[in-house]
C-alpha cells in the first residue's frame, strides 16, 4: 500500500496538478510518519465506505424497514409519518409466465415504504402513472397494485407468480375502481333482484366495503377473495395525484387465518409487488410483477444496534481527522 | 400452453385449441331459416324480457336480429373480426386460412378485440339498408342486384369455444350434459378476456356486476324438455331446437342432423373463425354468394339449391313444417302421409304437422250473401 501511495504521488507531481502541494520537502523522519496516518486514514475511509455501500446496497436492494413508530399508522398518504421510513425502489416487469402476456408497459418501478405499531404495519406503495383509471366500463379497465407474501400455512417460499400448489400466497390487492366504489355510499341502487354476480355470491359484485381485496393464490388462474373468512381486514386509501398514485395498504400483524400473513416484530417476511395500468388493458394476468424482497419489522432493541455502528463510525472518524489535524498542525509548526 | 389440437368438421382439419378434444354427451343446437326471418325482434324482447332486465344488463341483446350487410351489434363485429383474421382461402370443404386461434398474437390465446361503450349504443344500426343501388330501368332479378337479409344470433354454444379457452381463470365451461357454455357467475372476475377472444361478440360485460355475461341457453328451460324462449316466441317460425352430432355420427331421424348432415341445408356462421359454432343458418336464397359464402362457407350453393328444391322434397319439407310447431324439444320425427311428426329424447309423440294445408277454393261472387270476394282461397 505505501508503494503505491508514493507512486501515486510521484505521478500526481509529474502530472502538472502539483500547485497545492506544499513547496517544502518535510524531513524524511517526519514525512513517513504523515504519511502512515495518511495511509492509515485512507484505509480506513476506504474500508467504512466500502461496508456502508454494501450495506446501503443489501438494504436497499432487497429490505423494505417498517419504521416502528407510536400510535395509530396513518391511512393518508400525505400524513407527515411517511417521510420517517426509508424508500425501496422496486423494478417491475411485464408478466411473461403465463398467457395472456404482457411484453410492454410504461410502468418500469415502484417505491414503498413501510411503517408498524407493534401491533399493526402499514405499506405506502407510490408510482408514477400518466392516467388515473379509476371508472370501470364495458372496455376500460382499472389502475391496481397488489402486495404478495406467503401465507402463515407455507412451508417454504412459494413461487413468487401467485404462490404454488404446496406454498400459498396471500396478496392484498387494491383497485383505483374498488377506491371508488367503497368511497361512494351507494354502490347501485338494489330495485332488481336479479343481479347474477350478487345471487351468486360473487364478492366482485357486491358492494365493496374495501378498496382492497384480501386474497390467497396458488398459481395463475387461483386467486380466490377470502371475503367469506369474514376476517378481511385490511384498510386502504389512496390518491393520484401528479401523474402519480400513492396506495396505504394498513392491517394487524397476524391474523387467526392460516392463509393470511402474519408478520413479527424483528422479523423478516418475503414480499413482492405487481401493478396494474388501466389505461393499457391490464387485468388479471396481464400486469408488471417483481420477484420476492424482503419486509423486515424494526424493534426497539434493534434500533440502537442499527445506531452503534454509526456511533462507532462517527468517533472513530473523529478520532482519524483530530489525529491528522494534530500531524498537521505540528508539521506546521 | 400444451399444443393440443382438435378435430373441427366444419373447417375439415385439426386445429389447436388450448384445451383437449372432448366432447359432450350432447349438444345443445338450433337452426335459423334466415328466409323466414322479417326482424321483427320478438326473439330479442323474450330474451331480453327472460334475462336481462337487471342492472348492468340495459346495453344487452343475448339475442340479436342485425340487418346484414350493414346492420352489427356491436358496431363492425364481423368486419372488424375478418380484418384481424387476415386472408380466408378454402380449398373444397377444407379451410386453408388462419382460424382465431392461429392467427392468435404472441403470448395470446386467440386473435380477438373488446368493443367500446358506443359500439354497443345502436343494437339496430344500419336496420333494413340495402346493399347495391338501383339503376334506371333494373327490375327484379335472383339473385338479387339489390338485397339485404335479417341475422338473427345468439351464442353459439361452441364446440370449442374462444371464451372459454381464453379464460384465464378457467370461469367459463361447457356442460357435459348439453355442451351450454356458461359462465361461472361466482368464479368470474371481470377480466374481460372472453369479451376480447369470443368472435360473436356475444359474451357481454356487466358494469354493476362487473363480471362477465352471455346466453344461458335458456338451460332451466332444456332441462325440462323445452326449447328456449327465442325459438319457441319466434312468429315467423324461423327456428328449431335440437341436439347436433358430428357428421360421422349423424342420425337421419334428428332434424337437426338431418338439415345439417344429411341434406347439408343449415350452415355454421364464420366456420373460418374455428369455433365449431353450433347455431346454423339456411342461407338466404336470393343474395348474391360471394358474401354468404364469406359468412356460411363454401357450403352456400349446395344449401340454396337444396332448400329451393324442397317442395319436392318430403322429408326435407317435413322437417321444415316442425320449426315453431312445438315448445318441445324435438328429438326425432318421422314422414308419413303428408304428415310430420316430432318425437322426444323418449320416443314421447310432441306434434303432428300437417305437411301441406288444405286449400279450398270459394266462388268470386257469393249467391247466398250476394258479396264479391276479394280473397278466394
Amino acid at each position: 500500500m505505501k508503494t503505491r501511495i508514493q507512486n501515486s504521488e510521484s505521478r500526481s507531481q509529474n502530472s502538472g496538478y502539483t500547485a497545492h502541494i506544499p513547496p517544502q520537502i518535510p524531513p524524511p523522519r517526519r514525512g513517513r510518519a504523515r504519511e502512515g496516518v495518511k495511509v492509515f486514514a485512507f484505509c480506513y475511509l476506504f474500508c467504512i465506505l466500502i461496508l456502508l455501500m454494501v450495506g446501503v446496497a443489501y438494504s436497499q436492494g432487497l429490505v423494505v424497514m417498517a419504521k416502528k413508530v407510536s400510535g395509530e399508522l396513518p391511512l393518508d398518504p400525505a400524513h407527515g409519518l411517511w417521510k420517517g421510513p426509508a424508500t425501496l425502489e422496486i423494478p417491475l416487469a411485464p408478466q411473461v409466465m403465463a398467457k395472456p402476456r404482457t411484453y410492454e408497459s410504461p410502468i418500469k418501478n415502484l417505491r414503498v415504504r413501510a411503517l408498524h405499531n407493534s401491533t399493526e404495519i402499514a405499506f405506502l406503495v407510490e408510482w408514477d402513472d400518466q392516467t388515473e383509471d379509476s371508472s370501470l366500463d364495458l372496455n376500460k379497465f382499472s389502475d391496481a397494485v397488489a402486495l404478495e407474501f406467503p401465507s402463515a400455512s407455507a412451508a417454504a417460499k412459494p413461487h413468487f407468480a401467485m404462490g404454488d400448489r404446496e406454498n400459498t400466497v396471500n396478496i392484498w390487492t387494491w383497485k383505483a375502481t374498488w377506491q371508488t366504489a367503497s368511497d361512494s355510499e351507494k354502490m347501485y341502487a338494489s330495485v332488481d333482484d336479479f343481479v347474477g354476480g350478487v345471487l351468486a355470491d360473487n364478492p366482485i359484485s357486491k358492494p365493496r366495503k374495501s378498496p382492497i381485496e384480501n386474497i390467497i393464490a396458488q398459481g395463475f388462474g387461483s386467486a380466490t377473495d377470502m371475503e367469506k373468512s369474514e376476517i378481511q381486514n385490511i384498510a386502504g386509501n389512496s390518491k393520484w395525484e401528479s401523474k402519480k398514485w400513492s396506495v396505504v395498504f394498513r392491517r394487524a400483524l397476524t391474523s387467526p387465518d392460516k392463509f393470511d400473513v402474519s408478520f413479527k416484530e424483528g422479523g423478516v417476511t418475503p414480499i413482492a409487488f405487481a401493478v396494474w395500468n388501466g389505461s393499457d388493458g391490464d387485468r388479471g394476468g396481464r400486469k408488471v410483477v417483481s420477484t420476492w424482497y424482503y419486509v423486515g419489522l424494526e424493534t426497539e432493541e434493534k434500533k440502537t444496534i442499527y445506531i452503534y455502528p454509526v456511533i462507532a463510525f462517527i468517533v472513530s472518524a473523529g478520532l482519524v481527522a483530530g489525529l491528522i489535524f494534530l500531524i498537521r498542525k505540528r508539521r506546521g509548526a | 400452453m400444451a399444443k393440443n389440437r382438435v378435430k373441427n368438421w366444419q373447417i375439415q382439419r385439426d386445429m389447436p385449441y388450448p384445451y383437449e378434444d372432448v366432447r359432450p354427451a350432447k349438444q345443445f343446437a338450433a337452426i335459423f331459416d334466415i328466409n323466414k326471418c322479417i326482424a321483427c325482434q320478438t326473439c330479442t324482447m323474450a330474451c331480453k324480457h327472460t334475462w336481462t332486465t337487471g342492472k348492468g344488463q340495459e346495453y344487452m341483446f343475448w339475442n340479436n336480429v342485425e340487418t346484414k350487410p350493414y346492420g352489427f351489434y356491436p358496431l363492425a363485429w364481423d368486419v372488424k373480426m375478418l380484418e384481424l383474421l387476415g386472408p380466408q382461402k378454402w380449398e373444397g370443404k377444407v379451410y386453408k386460412g388462419k382460424t382465431i386461434f392461429e392467427a392468435a398474437p404472441k403470448g395470446q390465446v386467440a386473435q380477438g378485440y373488446i368493443p367500446e361503450e358506443r359500439d354497443w349504443a345502436h343494437p339496430n344500426i344500419g336496420e333494413d339498408e340495402p346493399y347495391g343501388a338501383i339503376d334506371k330501368g333494373d327490375y327484379i332479378t335472383s339473385p338479387h342486384k339489390v338485397w339485404h337479409f335479417y341475422l338473427p344470433r345468439i351464442c353459439n354454444h361452441c364446440t370449442y369455444p374462444a371464451c372459454l379457452g381464453a379464460c384465464p381463470r378457467k370461469a367459463i365451461y361447457k356442460r357435459e350434459e348439453d355442451g351450454i357454455v356458461l359462465v361461472d357467475q361466482n368464479r368470474c372476475r371481470g377480466y374481460r378476456e372472453c369479451v376480447r377472444a369470443c368472435p360473436y361478440k356475444k359474451v357481454l360485460f356487466n358494469n354493476t356486476t362487473r363480471i362477465a355475461e352471455k346466453c344461458i341457453a335458456c338451460y332451466p328451460l332444456i332441462e325440462q324438455g323445452q326449447q328456449t324462449q327465442c325459438v319457441t316466441t319466434c312468429i315467423g317460425r324461423i327456428r328449431l331446437n335440437g341436439w347436433i352430432h358430428t357428421p360421422d355420427k349423424a342420425d337421419p331421424s334428428n332434424p337437426l342432423d338431418y338439415l345439417v348432415h344429411i341434406k347439408k341445408v343449415a350452415l355454421p356462421l364464420y366456420p373460418q373463425f374455428g369455433l365449431e359454432p353450433n347455431i346454423y343458418y339456411i342461407p338466404p336464397i336470393h343474395i348474391s354468394a360471394p358474401y354468404t359464402k364469406q359468412m356460411f362457407g363454401p357450403g352456400v350453393e349446395q344449401a340454396v339449391s337444396a332448400y329451393r328444391n324442397a317442395h319436392n322434397d318430403e322429408a326435407l319439407l317435413g322437417v321444415l313444417t316442425l320449426f315453431g310447431s312445438t315448445e318441445f324439444w324435438v328429438s326425432k320425427f318421422k314422414i308419413s302421409k303428408d304428415t310430420a311428426t316430432g318425437y322426444d329424447d323418449k320416443g314421447k309423440e310432441l306434434v303432428k304437422v300437417p305437411m301441406r294445408e288444405p286449400i279450398f277454393i270459394r266462388p268470386f261472387f257469393d249467391e247466398k250473401l250476394q258479396v264479391y270476394r276479394h280473397n278466394i282461397t
